[in-house]
């Protein structure tokens, strides 16, 4: 009988009526309680450690804040575990958008590095080259530095000796010189 | 923090006051009669009303609209309560009586067309409408929203579409008593289509206002 009573008085149901009644001691227990409730569940569904430890504190803090529509007729386990429900998809449709996101955000980057590669890289088209080629040398490494290797053009004075100006009217000469070679020799 | 840390801070605030989800339809319920009762001072009952009243389609339509309000003021705010036990279908139910009153009114539309085609008048549809739509539902849409937010509803859209289904069937059932314009295309156009177009926002609109 002495068992029988000591069970219910520790049932969860009881736990949370005495919580909702200010038994803080009761209250800590019942959370302890739905903690490794919660980890049996989750544990199945999310693999990764941390992300699981994530969503467990959110079940606790959902709980918490939802404390006041428990009813202390009704079961307590499916009304915690309709929530920890609520939370997991909510998890999962935000990991999903994440994961969404990632997926786009390198697929843009994939983009960007064969753009940069048709423009920059190997694939330089011959014409290009020539065009360059036929620059003297010093304005030809002013517009490899600026254009091609992402120098400034204070930098690229620096790095020169020359004024800021005198780099930014140099390449901009140059620049003019290789359209025109370019339109030549597509005219040709 | 560690979940331990957690649970401690948390259960320096374990009381709390319990918030029964009847005593939230009960004040939705309550809101949405009072504020028709006060549009309907305002406005006066329409003057043949003791005569729509012995006739059963009439009669038939305002029950099924009084039952329409009370089933989603009931079930907007017991579906509000995390439940895992609540059978699915509950959601459902008001639309029992929204689905027979809709019914209805298109089995009165097809009556007309097939026995007294020149009972149709498509002048009757009147744009002021439009005012008496917002006037009837804005406030008693938002104080169910209201009730509701103060739950824990576990599912939002639904909970939202029952709160402006809420609201709408009590203002069609106030419109009822009130507007003594029974042509069917008004009712189509300004009762039912509203009450389809509202039922919807609310759904969309409760996914995101009543996420918590």
């Amino acid at each position: 009988m002495n068992t029988l009573s000591k069970e219910a008085e520790e049932s969860l149901e009881s736990l949370m009526l005495r919580a909702q009644q200010g038994d803080q001691a009761a209250y800590a227990k019942l959370l302890g309680q739905c903690e490794r409730m919660l980890k049996s569940m989750l544990r199945s569904q999310v693999n990764n450690p941390e992300d699981l430890n994530d969503l467990i504190q959110e079940c606790l803090i959902s709980i918490h804040k939802s404390r006041h529509t428990y009813q202390s007729h009704r079961p307590f386990k499916p009304w915690m575990f309709a929530i920890a429900n609520f939370r997991m998809k909510d998890h999962f449709r935000s990991s999903y958008r994440r994961n969404n996101l990632e997926q786009a955000f390198s697929a843009n980057l994939e983009q960007e590095k064969e753009d940069r590669h048709v423009t920059f890289g190997e694939g330089l088209s011959e014409q290009l080259k020539d065009s360059l080629d036929q620059l003297p040398p010093k304005q030809r490494k002013l517009v490899q530095m600026t254009k091609i290797e992402g120098y400034s053009s204070k930098e690229t004075a620096k790095e020169m000796g020359m004024t800021e100006t005198a780099v930014k009217v140099s390449v901009h000469r140059s620049l003019k010189r290789i359209t025109a070679l370019l339109r030549a020799n597509k005219d040709e | 923090m560690s979940n331990q840390s957690l649970i401690a801070s948390l259960s320096e605030e374990a009381k709390i006051s319990v918030c029964s989800p009847w005593g939230g339809a009960m004040r939705g319920l309550g809101f949405s009669v009072g504020f028709l009762f006060l549009l309907g001072s305002i406005y006066s009952l329409r003057p043949d009303l003791a005569l729509k009243l012995a006739q059963p389609v009439y009669l038939t339509n305002l029950i099924l609209l009084g039952l329409t309000a009370i089933a989603s003021a009931s079930v907007s705010c017991w579906i509000a309560i995390p439940d895992l036990q609540s059978p699915h279908w509950v959601r459902l139910l008001p639309f029992i009586p929204a689905g027979l009153w809709a019914l209805s009114l298109v089995v009165t539309l097809q009556q007309i067309w097939l026995n007294r085609p020149e009972l149709i008048h498509p002048h009757e549809l009147n744009m002021f409408c439009i005012k008496n739509c917002m006037l009837f539902l804005l406030l008693p849409g938002t104080f169910q929203f209201a009730q509701i937010k103060r739950l824990a509803p576990v599912l939002p859209a639904w909970s939202g579409a029952l709160s402006l289904l809420l609201a709408t069937s009590m203002g069609n059932f106030a419109l009822m008593l009130l507007e003594q314009n029974d042509g069917i295309y008004h009712q189509l156009a300004w009762h039912l289509a509203p009450t389809i177009l509202f039922t919807l926002l609310g759904f969309m609109v409760g996914k995101k206002v009543l996420h918590w």
